[in-house]
């Protein structure tokens, strides 16, 4: 078949040392940081953003995706020894992986999620890569109409899924499109909200904003509140999990698989939401419900397999349409507009390097992160316990040298540090700032779809609305924020949210 | 929502109103031909829109019930560390490239250090000069990095 010869092509893109080398560094990033406190994996790529430049685009892809889905592996090591959650989506791993541990079983839990995520990873891989290309196909039918309103349905869902109200949530999103359209607007060449400033008449750089947002805010919260961590102590022996566990989880991780694609594909839920779903169905279905809990091993196979497969889901929106469903698959389109790719269904044709070498590097580097996991695993148990207060002088000096290495200018650490205040702000005021990262980067986009839409239909409104796939994307969009309006729907979202996000 | 709301609020209510004006000025165009002002005009009237629910029920809220669990937001806040960590942040910008990377950054992370750790005044020197070793060998050796070698470089 086609795709096979398309695949093997990505392997030798991968197989090039350089992107051996970078999808290597990713993963073993991301597991740091899925291990380490304090930073999550929107924060980590922002800091390495500025990494990429110098490389290749395919390189600098390979390596943003492997600190995406390492950090999946990495998190979930410390839930299971710490209790503790290295990043969100790993928080349901606490319920059965912590109490597997204090009953001296870390040691399969670690190998089973491991091995899960490693099943559910390569199975969302294959899913992406038979999905994209038909719905690409789909796609290069799409006219600016249905892109404009397709970005907005993939901001209400991403608004509509952030925990806090949802008016805070659709306010961030306007605070983001606004920002994205300082600087030269690229139709009349005119400079819009410059004030002067030189600097400015690029447009914001993302790698500045996202480093201010999720570097510089996430440090300043932590240093007031201490994080304190009780490490269980524990001697882990028997990685390999024994046939009975293996019976036990071959189903959740079968179920974990396809319900981590499909929720991955949908805008803003993604990895968090899939290892709840997991989760409930493994409990709901299970002959022993009241082992979940104290240290079901379901309970670990199954969400872990899901997060990780919802990776590999979040990509298909990115590759096939252009529209990131979600803050860290919106860095990664950052990143290749940064060097001149534009993706969407025109990707595969123009840049196939960018687009086999990616799908076939998350293979590569899905066998790396179950060799660095599973035999290394006690290393990665000694860095959890790397003290708070030596990390973050460390994190900090990091951003700023990102931050001056963007342009050899200090504007943009001056920039970043305005952003981190500002982050800093919209924490203590209980603002997300994903929609916010999320509308930036969509923002300039989404005026030029909506631009090219207006000149083609010469002036009609109604050009969205008599082109039906653009009219069932608003539609849907209308009845999201409709549906919070009415009680029942308000509770059904409150319950949504809470179950993904118990952090 | 809280009291704590009606700040954000305002904040958003004057930035739309000045979003507004600002884009008016750019030229709106028409629906037919927009101009480039016309998006950031939309933007700027969508968010006073969306700001009155919220400054409206944070008056609800005010008016129910007062002095309730307020006053969150603040009291947790270490202003000492904070603006010592800022401070030491802005201090760096504007000294690095007068000063150059090895000595800026070793003044900052002997601050940072300090500051949060309390150590004693040798193990963080320790720790910073080692850290500005690791850092310039990673960043300017093997990443290739341009950093400014200020005054040091030069006699160097």
């Amino acid at each position: 078949m086609d795709i096979f010869s398309h695949l093997i092509y990505g392997f030798q893109v991968v197989l090039e040392p350089i992107n051996f080398l970078y999808c290597f560094v990713g993963v073993f990033i991301g597991t740091l940081i899925g291990v380490l406190p304090g930073i999550g994996p929107v924060g980590a790529m922002s800091i390495l953003l500025p990494s990429t430049f110098g490389v290749s685009p395919v390189t600098g892809v390979i390596m943003l995706a492997g600190i995406y889905y390492g950090a999946m592996y990495g998190g979930s090591t410390t839930s299971i020894l710490v209790n503790i959650p290295g990043e969100a989506a790993s928080v349901v791993t606490c319920l059965d992986g912590y109490q597997m541990a204090r009953q001296g079983r870390a040691g399969p839990a670690l190998g089973i999620s491991a091995m899960g995520s490693f099943i559910g990873g390569t199975f969302s891989i294959i899913a992406l890569m038979f999905l994209v290309y038909p719905l690409a196909e789909i796609a290069l039918k799409f006219g600016p109409p249905e892109y404009f309103s397709l970005m907005c349905l993939g901001m209400t869902i991403v608004a509509y899924l952030v925990k806090g109200s949802l008016i805070k949530a659709v306010i961030m999103a306007i605070i983001g499109l606004t920002l994205g359209c300082i600087g030269t607007d690229l139709i009349s060449g005119k400079l819009r909200f410059v004030f002067g400033v030189s600097q400015l008449s690029d447009g914001i750089n993302i790698v500045p904003l996202a480093m201010g947002l999720f570097g510089i805010s996430e440090v300043l919260t932590n240093i007031e509140k201490p994080l304190k961590r009780m490490i269980y102590e524990t001697k882990i022996r028997h990685i390999l999990p024994n046939l009975e566990d293996w019976k036990k989880s071959l189903g959740p991780i079968a179920r974990g698989s396809i319900i981590g694609f499909f929720l991955g594909i949908l805008p803003g839920g993604g990895s968090i939401l899939s290892s709840f779903v997991s989760y409930s169905t493994e409990k709901r279905i299970s002959k022993h419900p009241e082992e979940f809990g104290r240290g079901a091993i379901e309970g670990v196979a199954g969400p872990e397999t899901a997060n990780n497969a919802a990776t590999g889901g979040a990509f298909v929106p990115l590759l096939a349409l252009g529209i990131p469903p979600n803050v860290i698959m919106a860095l990664l389109l950052g990143a290749l507009l940064i060097h001149g790719v534009a993706p969407g269904p025109m990707l595969i044709i123009k840049h196939p390097d960018v687009f086999w070498g990616t799908i076939a590097s998350m293979y590569v580097g899905n066998a790396m992160l179950l060799l660095l996991n599973l035999p290394l695993i006690g290393i990665w148990v000694k860095l959890l316990k790397v003290p708070y207060r030596i990390l973050f002088p460390l994190i900090l000096l990091f951003t700023l040298i990102g931050a001056y290495s963007i342009n050899n200018s200090t504007f943009d650490i001056f920039l970043m540090i305005f952003f981190g205040i500002v982050g800093y702000l919209l924490r203590k005021f209980e603002y997300e700032e994903a929609p916010l990262l999320l509308a930036f980067i969509l923002g300039p986009m989404l005026e030029q779809a909506f631009r090219q839409s207006l000149i083609m239909s010469n002036g009609k409104l109604s050009i969205f609305f008599v082109r039906p796939i653009s009219l069932g994307a608003l539609i849907l969009s209308i009845a999201l924020f409709i549906s919070t309006g009415i009680t029942v729907f308000r509770k059904a979202r409150k319950e949504v949210i809470k179950y993904g996000q118990k952090t | 929502m809280k009291k704590n709301d009606l700040i954000p609020a305002i904040i958003w209510i004057i930035l739309g109103i000045a979003v507004a004006i600002g884009s008016y000025r750019l030229k709106l165009g028409n629906l037919a031909n927009p101009g480039p002002g016309l998006m950031p005009f939309l933007l700027g009237i969508a968010l006073l829109v969306c700001s009155f629910p919220v400054l409206i029920h944070s008056f609800l809220k005010m008016m129910r019930k007062t002095e309730q669990e307020e006053k969150i937001i603040w009291s947790e806040i270490d202003f000492k560390k904070l603006v010592i960590v800022l401070t030491s942040l802005i201090g760096y910008a504007v000294i690095l490239e007068k000063i150059g990377f090895v000595t800026t950054t070793f003044l900052l992370l002997s601050i940072l250090f300090k500051t949060v750790d309390s150590q004693k005044w040798f193990s963080v020197l320790i720790a910073s000069i080692l850290t500005v070793i690791i850092t310039y060998f990673l960043f300017v050796v093997i990443l290739k990095v341009e950093l400014p070698s200020g005054f040091l470089g030069r006699i160097v």
